[in-house]
């Protein structure tokens, strides 16, 4: 024991520390990362939130602006604004309603008797005042709501219509199932909120993160803590509301631990307590065991010393068991929180389309009931019916308005409704209200009579305000049918495979409105949730689905780690096995322990920066890749395929082994520099300095320097060759001498560090082989065909390797030079997959071409060490 | 010390093999005649060598008149030393020298101790497997970097690095040429040493922080500049995992900026005579050991 390399402490001592320091590290780390990870799921959890309750927020406003247009049609200057509203139904549903005459005097205020300043102040409420038309806007101020406004036109008295719908934490808070806050800010001050006490102590949002997620108009993960135990953990801006000179944001609040993970507090500090507690006394029962054997030693007999070894181990395996438990219940619990996120997202998702679509439902029915359209659509004097239609329909925002006057139809729409829509609209009856599926399209319509030759429709297409909730995110919309498909957003393959899995539509039409996961299709599409729509029971149904890949890889990451906290833990395992099973050999074990340790590091980073990223690039070559879209579908070869066919990438190979040329050219006349030199000179100190700066300089330096030189009209290199009679060239915009000119500064750059190799390597060669090749009377060229050729063969060989595989990899000089160009002519390898990578972010393109250029690069390796390999062993 | 003093040693003795013996140094001219074309030869390689700096340092004292002229000047005709004050106001060019310093020290710091730890492993503890571990680490050599390039951004861009100094330092941590390097060092001590350190009841990391350590300064300097030098005329991997201005390495700064300051081609030379002066002035001084960097790179192998 005295021999103990670690002295201060003993073996057992030692050990005890060793475990219970790796298991502290590990578990920490599982903490920290697990953490993080959360907070990545969060994230895409909140963006999916977000940007649905953005569309739900976009379609609440324009419904209430429909509202508010066709309330103002209505509107007389005697006209009771009161009974009109409770008319319309929505007396219930406004805190505000305010007529504003064009001379300024407010009428007709049900709830509220005050019109806020704030609102009169507005520029749009002037520039509506005198547009006349409708239109939403979110208004601060003393509270939060969704306002619209309505201006009534000259020849109905004037003024403008001011409907206040609430918007408030609980209003919100029922689309999304976590509580939803709606932030208004001016630039860095809060305006308004759902939440009131939260304009005394605003949330901690950096204004540079509120001006980011405002322009970017993409949803943002934040972790903000808000009063009590709440934070605002999602941040998705709403559009539109620059010219008011203010942003509005909807911000997602979950409870503040919950914001911090998953997995609860509590949880984490009770499984690492316990882990290393459990750890803790196994290795001091392991301990005592050990001390007790190691005190019999001497008398024990093989056999009772293998069982006594076999114990110990047991012991270890023993309590690590508990260990491993902890890391499958956390992997338990990852799968768990996933299937919660998507049904969860599937009910948003579900609810905001439910709400949209029996919101309209029920537009369309007030619009078939309360003959608003006879009165607009009367003629004004010189006004032709096309004319009064189109502005009817921008009035009242359906997507179309069809009249139809004894057979003759006048049809104002965004688009234009095909025949097959317009048979499907004669056949709806009079006052009556029907989702229309006819032909491809689909729409939302009623029918008015006005009177006895004259009917008028009006109505959505599906595509239309389905579209919103399938724009820019991962979720696609199906419209079924009667079994079949109507309208879709998916693409042509994803709809083939939609076809073929019957059961999927059957669950959709029979369980409505019923989250349900399937997977359709080649990129793994999770069905989510299927929606009633329009018309009851009987009626079409939306099947919104989604893209599974952005859980999936969030997952994937996640599971990675749990899986690394286990592989840990096994290390550890089979760490103590040895330590146990060599501890009668204690300086074996002492220097694997130390040998280990002392690798520990470097293994851990080549692992990490070298293994792990080239297996991952095999995967990343495997899959449409971009950093932006959360979607990373399995593409199988399909990069592969493209690749091969893309002539671009070629071009780009072709470039790099011509670009190999400059090497032995520079070789040659480095090595012929170096055979003049290796003399006994006087002041080669000083020029061997010299030599080498270009070495030591950098590539961008030197490009840019090179770039001067190379320079057309003002160049040093033109102005020399035109002593000449030659030139002037344009060495870098030239298609046949852009990459020659590259070529020619390669060459210079590595011809003093070249040479200098070439003369170390001349210079290890003894003097004795020259005076032996002297008594055989070799001379010039056979003394270094026979003897200094093959004696540099190492050298050589050395210079080759190194070259070759560092032009494969140029990129500075192009980068620098050409970009690549004139033509593709200096694009090379390395560029290709830059400009693929960081400039097309195609990242699993990129893989591909990296793999191609790294099976290229290898053969070579290997084609030079056996080629050369075997000269080299020869002339040693 | 007397590592640095070996390494002198070794130096004085070099140069002593080169400067004539009394003996030749007797006055036989015609040998020196004949001498005279291979001088020139050195001389005019030297010129080719050093023109296009002398270039570059000339363009960088002309104003931007000067430099648009056929025929262009050689010398300056009227040398603009403002042009070095004008490159710290007009671009944010201390902000990337630091950039640039933090980068390089890091990834030598970083690069120190994992190197000298692995070298030494492999030189001086026996320990099973060590060969199978060696040769593992011999293959990532031949793993070049351009294949890391997307997959490690990938993973620098999960772990939200992008565009801080972890994304420029951590990866470039670990270099097997410097690991293969220690060791060859490593395993030239003699075992005595150990030996002795032993018996006075020193643990292993006292005699590796005590006693090797100190004797393998003379390749852990070479490591040391090689990482350096190497680091700070990185270009592909910081222009990469830098996005903003602030972030940028001072290479990858002059490459971006000299697309905008396209015409200001003095400004841009002003940069780079800045940028490659702190890398040539560290190899005037350490050329020494630069000179058995490539010694033993040329003959180890």
């Amino acid at each position: 024991m005295k021999n103990s390399i670690f002295s201060p402490l003993s073996r057992w001592g030692w050990l005890l520390l060793l475990v219970v320091a790796a298991t502290a590290v590990a578990l920490g780390i599982v903490v920290q990362t697990s953490r993080q990870q959360t907070l990545t799921i969060a994230e895409e959890q909140a963006q999916i939130d977000a940007s649905l309750m953005r569309r739900w927020f976009d379609q609440e406003r324009q419904l209430r602006t429909v509202q508010a247009a066709q309330l103002a049609a209505q509107l007389t200057p005697d006209a009771d604004l009161a009974s009109l509203l409770a008319a319309a139904g929505l007396d219930e549903q406004l805190s505000y309603a305010a007529w504003l005459d064009s001379d300024g005097s407010t009428r007709a205020a049900p709830q509220t008797e005050v019109v806020p300043e704030d609102v009169t102040a507005l520029p749009i409420f002037r520039a509506i005042s005198s547009l006349g038309a409708a239109t939403e806007f979110f208004g601060g101020g003393s509270g939060v709501a969704l306002l619209s406004m309505a201006a009534i036109d000259e020849s109905r008295g004037g003024g403008v219509l001011i409907l206040q719908f609430p918007l408030d934490e609980a209003r919100l808070a029922a689309v999304a199932e976590r509580p939803v806050l709606f932030l208004a800010y001016d630039t860095q001050q809060p305006l308004s909120s759902s939440s009131p006490e939260l304009l005394t102590t605003p949330p901690q949002l950096e204004p540079v993160l509120l001006r980011e997620v405002a322009t970017s108009q993409q949803a943002r993960s934040v972790i903000a803590p808000l009063g009590g135990s709440r934070a605002i953990v999602g941040l998705a801006a709403l559009p539109d509301f620059a010219n008011l000179g203010f942003s509005g944001y909807l911000a997602l609040v979950e409870p503040a631990p919950a914001a911090m993970g998953l997995i609860p507090q509590w949880l984490y500090g009770t499984l690492i307590a316990a882990s290393l507690l459990i750890l803790l006394v196994g290795c001091l029962l392991v301990q005592r065991q050990l001390r007790g054997y190691l005190d019999d030693y001497p008398a024990l007999s093989v056999a009772e010393r293998r069982g006594n070894k076999l114990r110990m181990g047991g012991i270890f395996v023993l309590f690590l068991v508990p260990a491993l438990c902890a890391g499958g219940y956390m992997l338990w619990r990852t799968g768990d929180a996933t299937l919660h996120l998507n049904t969860r997202t599937a009910r948003i998702a579900n609810h905001a389309v439910t709400d949209v679509t029996e919101r309209l439902g029920a537009q369309v029915a007030q619009f078939v009931e309360n003959g608003s359209a006879a009165r607009a659509l009367q003629a004004a004097e010189g006004e032709s019916l096309q004319e009064r239609v189109s502005a009817y329909q921008q009035e009242i925002r359906f997507d179309f308005v069809v009249v139809a006057q004894d057979g003759e139809v006048v049809s104002s729409a965004i688009t234009e409704l095909s025949a097959d829509e317009l048979d499907a609209l004669r056949a709806l009856g009079a006052g009556g209200a029907d989702p229309l599926v006819p032909g491809g399209g689909a729409l939302l319509a009623a029918k008015q009579r006005i009177d006895e030759q004259t009917t008028v429709s009006a109505g959505y297409f599906l595509s239309g305000w389905l579209t919103p909730f399938t724009d820019g995110t991962s979720t696609e919309a199906t419209l079924l049918h009667g079994g079949s498909i109507d309208f879709t957003t998916l693409n042509s393959v994803q709809r083939a495979a939609l076809s073929e899995r019957d059961q999927i539509m059957e669950r959709a039409e029979e369980r409505p409105g019923e989250p349900f996961r399937n997977t359709i299709g080649w990129n793994e599409n999770t069905m989510i949730a299927s929606a009633p729509a329009l018309g009851g029971e009987d009626g079409p149904r939306i099947l919104l689905s989604q893209e599974n890949t952005a859980y999936a890889n969030a997952t994937t990451t996640y599971h990675a780690e749990g899986v690394a906290i286990l592989v840990l833990l096994i290390v550890i395992a089979i760490v103590s096995l040895i330590v146990v099973f060599t501890q009668d050999q204690p300086l074996k074990l002492n220097r694997i322990v130390v040998g280990y340790l002392f690798l520990l590091p470097a293994i851990v980073w080549l692992i990490w920066w070298k293994l792990g990223p080239a297996l991952f690039t095999i995967y990343l070559s495997l899959h449409k890749w971009s950093v932006l879209d959360p979607t990373r579908p399995f593409v199988g070869l399909h990069n592969y395929r493209l690749l091969f066919a893309d002539e671009r990438f070629w071009n780009a190979m072709i470039n790099t082994v011509i670009y190999l040329i400059q090497i032995p050219i520079g070789m040659a006349i480095s090595l012929a520099l170096a055979l003049v030199l290796n003399q006994k000179l006087r002041g080669i100190r000083i020029l061997r300095t010299i030599y080498y700066i270009p070495a030591v300089t950098s590539l961008v330096v030197v490009a840019l320097m090179w770039r001067w030189i190379y320079n057309k009209d003002f160049g040093i290199l033109n102005y020399l060759l035109s002593f000449l009679n030659l030139g002037p060239y344009g060495w870098l915009q030239s298609v046949q001498l852009a990459m020659p000119s590259i070529m020619i500064m390669a060459i210079w750059l590595g011809l003093g560090a070249r040479m200098l190799l070439f003369l170390a390597g001349l210079q290890s060669i003894s003097d004795e082989y020259y005076d032996a090749a002297s008594v055989d009377g070799a001379t010039g060229w056979s003394r270094f065909r026979f003897i200094t050729f093959p004696l540099l063969m190492p050298t050589t060989f050395f210079v080759l390797i190194t070259s070759v595989i560092g032009s494969f990899q140029v990129f500075t000089p192009v980068y620098v030079l050409t970009g690549g160009g004139p033509a593709g002519s200096t694009d090379v390898a390395v560029h290709r997959i830059y400009f693929e990578a960081w400039q097309n972010l195609r990242f699993g393109y990129a893989s591909a071409e990296t793999v191609v250029l790294f099976v290229c690069l290898f053969a070579l390796t290997i084609l030079q060490f056996r080629y050369f390999g075997e000269r080299v062993d020869y002339v040693r | 010390m007397s590592g640095n003093r070996a390494m002198l040693d070794v130096a004085q003795q070099s140069a002593a093999a080169e400067t004539p013996v009394a003996g030749e140094r007797r006055a036989d001219w015609l040998r020196v005649l004949a001498k005279i074309p291979v001088y020139a030869l050195m001389v005019l390689l030297a010129i080719t060598t050093l023109f296009p700096f002398y270039y570059m340092l000339s363009t960088s004292l002309m104003s931007v008149n000067d430099v648009y002229t056929y025929p262009p000047h050689l010398i300056p005709p009227d040398p603009l030393w403002e042009n070095y004050v004008r490159i710290w106001t007009t671009l944010p060019f201390a902000r990337f020298m630091l950039n640039s310093l933090i980068h390089s020290f890091g990834v030598m710091l970083g690069r120190l101790v994992i190197v000298t730890m692995a070298g030494y492993a492999f030189a001086r503890i026996l320990f099973p497997g060590r060969n199978i571990v060696f040769l593992g680490f011999l293959a990532f050599m031949m793993i070049p970097d351009a294949v890391m390039l997307v997959a490690s951004f990938v993973i620098v861009n999960s772990l939200g690095w992008v565009d801080t100094y972890l994304a420029l330092i951590i990866p470039g941590l670990t270099y097997v040429w410097g690991i293969f390097l220690m060791r060859q060092y490593f395993m030239t001590l003699p075992i005595s040493l150990e030996d002795a350190a032993r018996i006075d009841g020193a643990n292993e990391l006292t005699i590796f922080g005590r006693i090797f350590i100190p004797l393998a300064k003379p390749a852990i300097l070479v490591v040391l500049l090689f990482s350096f030098t190497q680091t700070w005329k990185a270009f592909l991997w910081p222009l990469i995992v830098t996005r903003s201005l602030p972030m940028r390495t001072v290479e990858v700064g002059i490459a971006l900026l000299s697309d905008e300051y396209f015409t200001d081609f003095p400004l841009q030379m002003t940069a780079s005579v800045l940028v490659s002066l702190p890398l040539i002035l560290l190899f005037f001084f350490t050329q020494n050991y630069f000179m058995e960097g490539i010694n033993l790179a040329g003959t180890n192998k």
